[in-house]
C-alpha cells in the first residue's frame, strides 16, 4: 500500500478546511440530496462528500457507509486531493497503491473509486465528491461530466454554508457593539448630514428625554444644545474627519428635564447604514465639576488652617528637607516667607535640648521619627534664628507613613518662651518663698528649742508638754518647705544628683542616727541587720539615699508599736534580664500594714494610708513621693509589700557597678 | 578662754535666738551685727576668734563680705562659717569653696548649734 503524500501547503488547505466551520456539523439534506443522486446516477452502492482533514477524511454526507470518518493514511480521497481533476481507480485490487488497503481486502471490500477533488471558495481541496463501488468498473466521459457537475454543486452548497456563518458572525457582533454602546455611561449619538440625530444610545436617551410623544431620534441636534448656535453645530460637524475623534469640546445641553448640563463632547466622521453620519460622543461633568470643587474648597480651608495657626508647621521629606513650611515657622525663626524650603530643617534649626548641648542629626528625635516611624514630643527644646537669636520651643515630630512605609515627618513646634518664663518665674518665687518660710522657722525653731531645752529654766509640766507640740510641728513646717523645694526641683527637671562611692555600711548608720531619737521616743527597737554587704561601695548621691532611708525608717517608727522591732537589712540580686547587680535594703516593721488597694497610691503626693495619720503630727505626705522619684534617679526602685496587721517591707533597689566583692576591695 | 563669735544676720529673730544659743548652750561671748557693713567695721575694731555669717542679706551679702575680710590682711584669718537657708548641699559646696570653714543650715537645732560652730572649729564638744 502506499499512503497518500501531503503537500508542503497541506496546512494552509486544513485552515482553509476549518474556516468553512463544516467540519463535524450534523447531517444536512442538500448534501445528502446529492449523494443520494449520484447513488441513483450512477448504480454505485456508496457516495460520498468526504472532506481531508490533517489526520482523518470526514464525512458530511454518506450513502452507503455507516462509518462517518476513517484514516487520511488509508483513504482513496488522500490520493485524490493531490491531483485537479477526477481521480479513478477501476480496481484497485489491480493497483498497487491499494492492492492491499484495509479498505480493500476488508470492509468496506472497495474494488471501484472515482473522485472529483472540492476546492473551497480560496483555491484549496479540501475533499472530494466521490463513488465507491465492490466490483471492478470503468468510468467514461460522460460518467465524469456528470461527477464533476455534482462536485461543483456539492462546492456552491460549502459556498453557501460559508456565507451563511459569516452574516451569522457579523450579526453576532453587531449585537455586541450595540450591547457595549448601548451600556456605556458616555452619551452617544449618531447626527446625519442635516443636523438631525438618527441614533442615541440609552444613556442619550436618559439624559435628554425619550418618550413615544417627543422621540429623541428625528430631533436636531442643535435642539439640545443650550451655548451654541445650530450654524456653529453644522461648522463643528463638518470639522470632524473621518475615523478621528475631533478635540474634546465643553458643550451645555439641555436635559429632558429641563437642568443644564456641561458635557465634555467630540465628533468624528462615519458611515452608518450606507449613510453619512457624525458621531457624537459626550461624558457629563457635573459630578466631576462637584468633586473638584469640593476639593478645592478642602484645599482652601486646609490653606487657612495652615496659614492660620500661630504653630509653626512643616512637612519633612525622607532626608528632612523641608517639603512644606507655613507662614508661623517661617515667624518663630525670623525668615523670609518661603525660606525654608528645600533646607534640611535640623541643620537651620540646630536643634537643641533646653539648657543643653545641640542634639546631632543623627539621633535627633526628627531622625529618630524618620527612621523608626516614632511621635516624639519636646517640651523643652530650643531652636536657631536666622539672626543668631534662639526661641525655646514645644516641639512635636509625627511620621508621615503611606502604603505602610515612612515617607516624610510632620514637625510642629510652638513658641515656648512664655512658657519658659512663666517657669522662671515659678522657681524664683519657689525659691524666694523658702527662703522667707526658712527665716522665721529659724527664730521660732530656735526660740521654742531654747525653751524647751531648758536654757531658761524648768518649766511647768503643761507648758512643757505645749512647747514639745510647738517644736514637733515646727519641724514637720521645715520638711514640708524642705519637700516642696525638693518637689519643684524634681518639676523643673533640676534635681541633680552628686553621685559619689558611698560605704553602705556608713550610709544605713548615717540613716539610723537620724532617726534613733524618734525610735527611742517610740519605745521602738530598731534591729541593724545589714550585711554581709556591709564592706560593699554604692556609687550615690549619699545625702539623698539617708533622706530616702531617713523616710523609711522614720515612717516605720511612727506606725509601729512599742515594743516592736523595725529591721532594716540587706541582700545582693541579680537582674538577669539586665545583667546587673543591684543591693536590696529593705525596712521591715511590724506595724498594722497597709491594705492592698492603697499600696500604690502612698507613693503619691500628699497621700497618707489613711487621714488620721495627719493627726500624728510628724508626716507630710510627701517623704515617699520623694523618696521614689530619688531611687528612681539612681536606676533603681522603691517597692513595698504589706500585710495589713503583719506590717510592712519597704524595700530600695540601687544597682552595684561591678561585682559586690569587686566593690569591698 | 572665753571665745568671741561675730554673729551677722538681718533678720532679728535669727539674732536673738543665734545670739542666746550660742552664750546659753555654748557659753560664746557673741557680738550680733546685721549687715556686712557692720560685720566688716566690728571685724576690724575688735577682731573675733570666728564669724557665723548669714548668706543671703541686703547691701553687702555673705560671700561679699568673707571676700571684703579675705581682702585684708588682718582679718583673713578669721574662720567664717556661713549659715544658710538654701538646704542643698551643691549650694554648700559652692559656699566652702569662697573659703568659708563650714556651712549651717537654718532652721538650726538651738541645742546644737554651739556645738556644730565648736565641732567646726575644730573645739571639740
Amino acid at each position: 500500500m502506499i499512503e497518500p503524500t501531503i503537500s508542503l501547503d497541506d496546512d494552509d488547505r486544513v485552515a482553509a478546511l476549518h474556516g468553512l466551520q463544516i467540519l463535524d456539523t450534523a447531517a444536512e439534506e442538500r448534501f445528502d440530496r446529492l449523494t443520494r443522486l449520484a447513488a441513483l446516477v450512477f448504480a454505485v452502492p456508496i457516495a460520498l462528500v468526504s472532506l481531508v482533514d490533517t489526520n482523518r477524511q470526514w464525512f458530511k454526507a454518506c450513502i452507503g457507509l455507516d462509518a462517518h470518518e476513517t484514516s487520511r493514511s488509508i483513504s482513496f480521497c488522500g490520493h485524490a486531493i493531490q491531483q485537479p481533476d477526477i481521480f479513478v481507480v477501476e480496481d484497485a485490487l489491480l493497483d498497487e497503491r491499494f492492492a492491499d488497503n484495509p479498505l480493500v481486502i476488508g470492509e468496506p471490500f472497495i474494488r471501484f473509486y472515482a473522485g472529483q477533488p472540492l476546492t473551497s471558495p480560496d483555491g484549496f481541496r479540501v475533499g472530494t465528491f466521490c463513488l465507491l463501488d465492490r466490483v471492478p468498473r470503468h468510468f467514461d466521459d460522460v460518467q465524469r461530466s456528470i461527477l464533476r457537475e455534482l462536485a461543483a454543486q456539492t462546492e456552491a452548497e460549502l459556498r453557501q454554508h460559508e456565507q451563511h456563518i459569516a452574516m451569522l458572525d457579523k450579526r453576532e457582533a453587531e449585537e455586541r457593539l450595540q450591547v457595549i454602546v448601548q451600556s456605556v455611561a458616555e452619551v452617544v449619538v449618531a447626527i446625519n448630514r442635516r443636523g438631525h440625530i438618527v441614533f442615541a444610545n440609552s444613556a442619550a436617551r436618559d439624559l435628554f428625554g425619550d418618550s413615544a410623544e417627543v422621540p429623541l431620534v428625528g430631533l436636531p441636534a442643535a435642539g439640545v444644545v443650550a451655548d451654541h448656535s445650530p450654524e456653529d453645530i453644522i461648522d463643528l460637524l463638518q470639522q470632524a474627519e473621518s475615523g478621528n475623534a475631533s478635540e474634546r469640546i465643553e458643550m451645555q445641553v439641555r436635559s429632558g428635564d429641563g437642568r443644564t448640563i456641561p458635557l465634555d463632547v467630540t465628533f468624528a466622521a462615519a458611515q452608518l447604514d450606507g449613510e453619512p453620519v457624525y458621531i457624537a460622543s459626550g461624558r457629563d461633568l457635573t459630578q466631576e465639576r462637584q468633586a473638584r470643587r469640593e476639593i478645592e474648597v478642602i484645599g482652601q480651608q486646609q490653606q487657612l488652617i495652615l496659614n492660620s495657626s500661630a504653630d509653626g508647621i512643616v512637612r519633612l521629606d525622607r532626608n528632612g528637607l523641608v517639603i512644606y513650611a507655613n507662614p508661623s515657622a517661617h515667624r518663630l525663626l525670623h525668615l523670609a516667607h518661603g525660606a525654608l524650603a528645600g533646607r534640611q530643617f535640623h541643620t537651620v534649626t540646630h536643634h537643641t535640648d533646653t539648657d543643653g548641648p545641640p542634639q546631632p542629626w543623627l539621633g535627633s528625635a526628627m531622625w529618630q521619627t524618620l527612621q523608626e516611624g516614632e511621635t516624639l514630643a519636646a517640651l523643652r527644646d530650643k531652636f536657631d534664628r536666622a539672626d543668631g537669636s534662639s526661641v525655646p520651643v514645644s516641639c512635636t515630630s509625627a511620621p508621615i507613613i503611606e502604603d505602610g512605609a515612612v515617607t516624610g515627618a510632620v514637625v510642629i513646634f510652638a513658641d515656648a518662651s512664655d512658657q519658659a518664663e512663666i517657669e522662671r518665674s515659678k522657681d524664683e518665687f519657689v525659691s524666694l518663698v523658702s527662703h522667707e518660710l526658712r527665716t522665721p522657722l529659724t527664730s521660732l525653731k530656735g526660740s521654742l528649742g531654747l525653751l524647751s531645752g531648758g536654757v531658761f529654766g524648768e518649766l511647768p509640766d503643761e507648758a512643757q508638754e505645749m512647747l514639745t507640740v510647738a517644736v514637733a510641728n515646727t519641724d514637720r513646717l521645715v520638711r514640708l518647705v524642705n519637700d516642696i523645694l525638693d518637689l519643684q526641683r524634681v518639676d523643673a527637671g533640676r534635681l541633680q544628683l552628686n553621685l559619689q562611692s558611698h560605704s553602705l555600711a556608713q550610709l544605713v548608720a548615717d540613716s539610723i542616727a537620724s532617726v534613733s531619737g524618734l525610735f527611742t521616743a517610740r519605745g521602738v527597737h530598731l534591729e541593724n541587720c545589714v550585711g554581709p554587704h556591709e564592706g560593699l561601695d554604692v556609687r550615690c548621691d549619699g545625702d539623698r539615699i539617708v533622706q530616702v532611708l531617713t523616710n523609711l525608717l522614720g515612717n516605720a517608727a511612727k506606725f509601729s508599736p512599742a515594743a516592736s522591732t523595725v529591721t532594716i537589712r540587706s541582700h545582693i540580686v541579680t537582674d538577669l534580664h539586665e545583667g546587673l547587680d543591684f543591693v536590696v535594703i529593705e525596712v521591715a516593721d511590724n506595724g498594722r500594714g497597709i491594705p492592698p488597694e492603697r499600696l500604690e497610691r502612698i507613693f503619691e503626693r500628699f497621700e497618707q494610708v489613711d487621714s488620721s495619720d495627719a493627726r500624728h503630727g510628724s508626716g507630710t505626705g510627701l517623704g515617699l513621693a520623694i523618696a521614689r522619684v530619688l531611687v528612681e534617679m539612681h536606676d533603681g526602685q522603691l517597692t513595698v509589700t504589706s500585710e495589713p496587721g503583719v506590717g510592712s517591707v519597704f524595700a530600695v533597689s540601687l544597682p552595684i557597678i561591678g561585682h559586690p566583692d569587686e566593690a569591698k576591695t | 578662754m572665753t571665745r568671741r563669735l561675730l554673729l551677722v544676720d538681718d533678720d532679728d529673730g535669727v539674732r536673738l535666738v543665734a545670739r542666746v544659743s550660742l552664750e546659753r548652750v555654748g557659753g560664746w561671748i557673741v557680738t550680733a551685727v546685721s549687715s556686712g557693713a557692720d560685720a566688716l567695721a566690728e571685724a576690724a575694731a575688735s577682731p573675733p576668734d570666728a564669724i557665723l555669717l548669714d548668706v543671703m542679706m541686703p547691701g553687702l551679702d555673705g560671700p561679699s563680705t568673707l571676700a571684703e575680710l579675705q581682702r585684708n590682711d588682718q582679718l583673713a584669718h578669721i574662720p567664717v562659717i556661713f549659715l544658710t537657708a538654701k538646704a542643698r548641699s551643691a549650694q554648700h559646696d559652692s559656699l566652702l569653696r569662697l573659703g568659708a570653714i563650714g556651712v549651717l543650715v537654718k532652721p538650726f537645732d538651738p541645742m546644737q548649734l554651739a556645738n556644730q560652730v565648736a565641732a567646726l572649729l575644730g573645739f571639740g564638744p
